[in-house]
């Protein structure tokens, strides 16, 4: 198991150096340059070749690309990813500042779609192919196909603008004001879980449809056990290894979500922070946060590996 | 000495600033307390002035830093930090007279040592700022603790607007050097209000000043507030219904769509008046067709000015073909270079052997300014001329225009106060000369005004100097005036005292919430 552990984590070494390459390269093969974004012609009265030459300088941008990337991958090594260009700001500290905005978001978000993906999954595959479950499914479908930035206007048209229950966007820290801020990720959260909320139930339903045909589930009524025992004990348990991976999957799609999201709702978290930088050109920026992301997906991927052994003792890591 | 001599009081200063408040008037005394919240598209780069020049930063540092002198709405010129200076005749030397009893957020003294070191980081492009003082600076020297002198190489007009442009607010010299580029998210100044926290992307906090040096007119302590809370909200939709539901008190970006309604609320205070800048499609006059003067004129006989102002502002902006806006000195009313005359606009084409039109790229980087290009689209086709209109992501848009790679892009420039403000893009090697004009004349003529000796910025000679030169560029054409858009601002009506003036600035310091 440890060695598993291990020979897991080491192989994420050259992925992570991979997509930070990539990145890198990427970032600045597309056009756009960083220094104009912070002077653009609406506001600056003059600029000369002079000033901007002068300005790649004090920002290390006048290296080729090879040295750039080269002194970017030692900062690494040395725990520094570099300061923001549209900042000034340390990227590491950015990031970690974001970190429970987002994370309070994608938690909420999970919360909501679990909550009701799971039961409602049940639910329709228990009463397969009736009223109950084509409602079920309905839903779902609606869920899963709603556009975010569509859910989101109409979230703040109606509970921000009309009935004036929550407010339109921004953020309070759980720390500070613990309902207060789960009033400003409410709206969020409900946006981004809707999606998830759909893959979960339908995934749910197709798999305990399927765990609920098999022998031992027979065998577990055969013997007298109760329905509720038999379906949350026996059926639920095992037809969760696909849920599972489904959730481990859509974990992504939540960080991927909350790059639009955290827009439409002016949350500072990564995922706002992502998009601005990229408009920016914020190179340093842009690499630090494809790099929290990349090792996000990673980590997550292996405890969902991890958790199907827990949930299958047939699955075993040596 | 020439007369500049000036002792205007800082009571005098407050009760100018006062009087171009182009605000709600107050009617009743000024409550303390409150925080004022105030919501901005995007927020500032960067706290340290050398680092950043946008116009949310100078919201923020506004706030935060007080300059040596400052510009009143009106263009003036007024003490602050120097209760006084005085000009020699030759114009050269500037000596400013400072208040003895400033000090800064961290406790650090304001005296003429701090105030000499701040001017020689502006003057030397080697340290820093990267929009440093355009004038000449030979020398500046410390006379005694709180007077210093400036010797300047040739005599500038635009020094003190420059000395008063809130990049000059006057910074501790020992905060700056202990923590260099870390100030910018521990600024220090002497202004009105101190640094509390940012919070980036979401909010700027900032809190009351208690030892501030200014007074009001009864002496007694400014600012009135507790403190100003800056929020990014990007969207311009959320920052209404925000104004509209009370989460903010002001939106310093009303978008057009929302400027009716804004006005037609009794609880929302809407400022709404010609701003400083322009809308301009801009042509790349060194590609044919486009090199050819008689095409460019065309272009601009041919465009629909009221209808651009109907469709992108809902007839809120000025629509002119003016290279000045309305308020900048220099406005001539009775001048108006072109007008909508199509036959005149095919006549030209004809004459330049285009009387069957041809096909052009326009470009456009945000919405409003697709909105217009379609405009112009349809009015073009008017007179054969087929264009194809591009949006482009606004960081290769921007690339694009240094490039000098787009035939034809609308484009804007805002918060142009003084006439040689609109010179800055149409110079020869400008960077962001994306129509690749380059006029000797007019690039002399521009800068003839550094060399001059004027008494002031309204000095008839001088605004005669640029009206000749603005009519050079008309004639010249590479830019096609549409629209002098407005500033519109709206805050709740309980917040009053907020001095909005035509460039777009705000300020904050006699401010206060019902």
């Amino acid at each position: 198991m440890n060695r598993y552990l291990l020979t897991r984590l080491l192989s994420m070494i050259p992925v992570v150096l991979l997509v930070t390459l990539f990145v890198f390269v990427m970032g600045r093969l597309i056009p756009g340059d960083p220094l104009l974004q912070l002077i653009p012609p609406e506001e600056a009265r003059t600029l000369t070749a002079d000033q901007l030459q002068r300005m790649r300088q004090a920002y290390g941008l006048d290296d080729p690309i090879a040295v750039q990337y080269a002194n970017w991958f030692v900062g690494l090594v040395q725990g520094d990813l570099g300061n923001s260009i549209r900042t000034q700001q340390p990227v590491g500290h950015l990031i970690i500042q974001r970190l429970p905005v987002t994370g309070q978001l994608a938690l909420l978000s999970m919360m909501i779609s679990l909550s009701i993906g799971i039961p409602l999954g049940v639910l329709a595959a228990l009463r397969p192919r009736t009223t109950t479950d084509s409602i079920a499914s309905i839903t779902a479908l609606i869920g899963v196909s709603m556009p975010n930035i569509f859910l989101a206007t109409a979230l703040i048209f109606i509970f921000a603008y009309t009935l004036r229950l929550m407010p339109s966007g921004g953020f309070v820290p759980f720390a500070s004001a613990p309902l207060e801020s789960l009033k400003y990720t409410l709206m969020p959260a409900l946006t981004l879980g809707t999606g998830l909320m759909g893959s979960v139930m339908r995934i749910t339903r197709t798999s305990m449809i399927e765990v609920l045909n098999l022998d031992y589930i027979a065998t577990a009524r055969a013997k007298g056990l109760g329905e509720r025992r038999v379906i949350f004990r026996h059926a639920l348990k095992n037809a969760f290894i696909p849920v599972l991976t489904v959730i481990g999957l859509q974990i992504g799609g939540i960080l991927g979500g909350s790059f639009i999201v955290e827009q439409i709702f002016a949350i500072p978290g990564v995922g706002r922070l992502a998009v601005n930088s990229i408009f920016a050109r914020d190179y340093p920026m842009v690499q630090g946060v494809v790099l929290f992301i990349a090792l996000v997906y990673l980590a997550v991927n292996l405890i969902v590996d991890l958790v199907y052994a827990a949930l299958d003792p047939r699955i075993r890591y040596s | 000495m020439k007369t500049a001599t000036r002792f205007l009081s800082t009571l005098l200063a407050l009760t100018l600033l006062l009087a171009f408040a182009t605000t709600v008037v107050a009617q009743d005394q000024p409550t303390r307390g409150g925080t004022l919240v105030v919501a901005y598209e995007t927020e500032p780069h960067s706290l340290a002035p050398w680092r950043s020049g946008d116009a949310n930063a100078h919201r923020v540092y506004n706030a935060l830093y007080d300059n040596l002198v400052e510009q009143l709405a009106d263009l003036s010129i007024v003490p602050s930090l120097a209760h006084s200076w005085d000009v020699s005749d030759d114009g050269l030397v500037y000596t400013f007279y400072l208040r003895d009893d400033v000090v800064f957020h961290n406790g650090e003294p304001f005296n003429a040592e701090v105030a000499k070191w701040n001017m020689d980081r502006w003057a030397d492009p080697a340290d820093g700022y990267i929009f440093g003082l355009s004038t000449d600076i030979v020398s500046s020297e410390v006379v005694d603790e709180y007077t210093f002198r400036v010797n300047l190489g040739a005599p500038d007009v635009k020094f003190l607007i420059d000395v008063a442009n809130k990049l000059r607010g006057v910074l501790p010299m020992g905060a700056v050097e202990e923590v260099g580029e870390a100030f910018s998210f521990n600024p220090v100044g002497t202004g009105p209000f101190k640094f509390d926290a940012w919070i980036t992307d979401s909010e700027i906090r900032l809190v009351r000043n208690d030892d501030y040096w200014q007074t009001d007119e009864r002496g007694e302590a400014l600012p009135y507030l507790d403190g100003i809370v800056f929020r990014t909200l990007p969207d311009a939709s959320t920052r209404h219904t925000a104004l509209v539901t009370g989460e903010i008190d002001m939106d310093t970006i009303v978008a057009p769509e929302n400027t009716a309604d804004a006005e037609a609320r009794d609880n929302i205070a809407v400022y709404n008046e010609p701003g400083v800048g322009y809308i301009a499609l801009r042509l790349r006059s060194t590609q044919p067709p486009l090199d050819d003067v008689r095409v460019r004129q065309a272009i601009s006989w041919a465009v629909d000015r009221e209808a651009v102002n109907q469709a992108a502002f809902f007839e809120l902006a000025f629509p002119g073909s003016t290279l000045y806006s309305p308020p900048t000195p220099g406005f001539d009313p009775d001048y108006e270079p072109y007008g909508r005359d199509l036959e005149k606009a095919r006549a030209l084409l004809a004459e330049a052997g285009h009387a069957g039109g041809f096909t052009m790229d326009m470009i456009a980087s945000s919405p409003i300014n697709q909105i217009i290009a379609e405009v112009l689209q349809a009015n073009l086709a008017e007179v054969g001329i087929r264009v194809n209109v591009q949006l482009l992501e606004r960081g290769s848009f921007l690339d694009g225009i240094v490039q000098r790679q787009h035939e034809s892009y609308v484009d804007r420039i805002t918060g142009r106060t003084d006439p040689s403000d609109y010179y800055g893009h149409l110079e020869c090697d400008a960077t962001y000369n994306g129509h690749d004009y380059c006029n000797p004349t007019v690039d002399q003529l521009a800068m003839r005004d550094g060399r001059s000796n004027y008494s002031d910025l309204q000095d008839p000679e001088r605004l005669a100097l640029y009206r000749e030169t603005e009519r050079m560029v008309m004639e010249d054409a590479p830019l096609v005036i549409l629209v002098h858009p407005p500033y519109v601002f709206a805050w709740n009506a309980d917040a009053r005292d907020i001095v909005v003036t035509p460039a777009g600035r705000t300020f904050w310091t006699n401010a206060w919430k019902n």
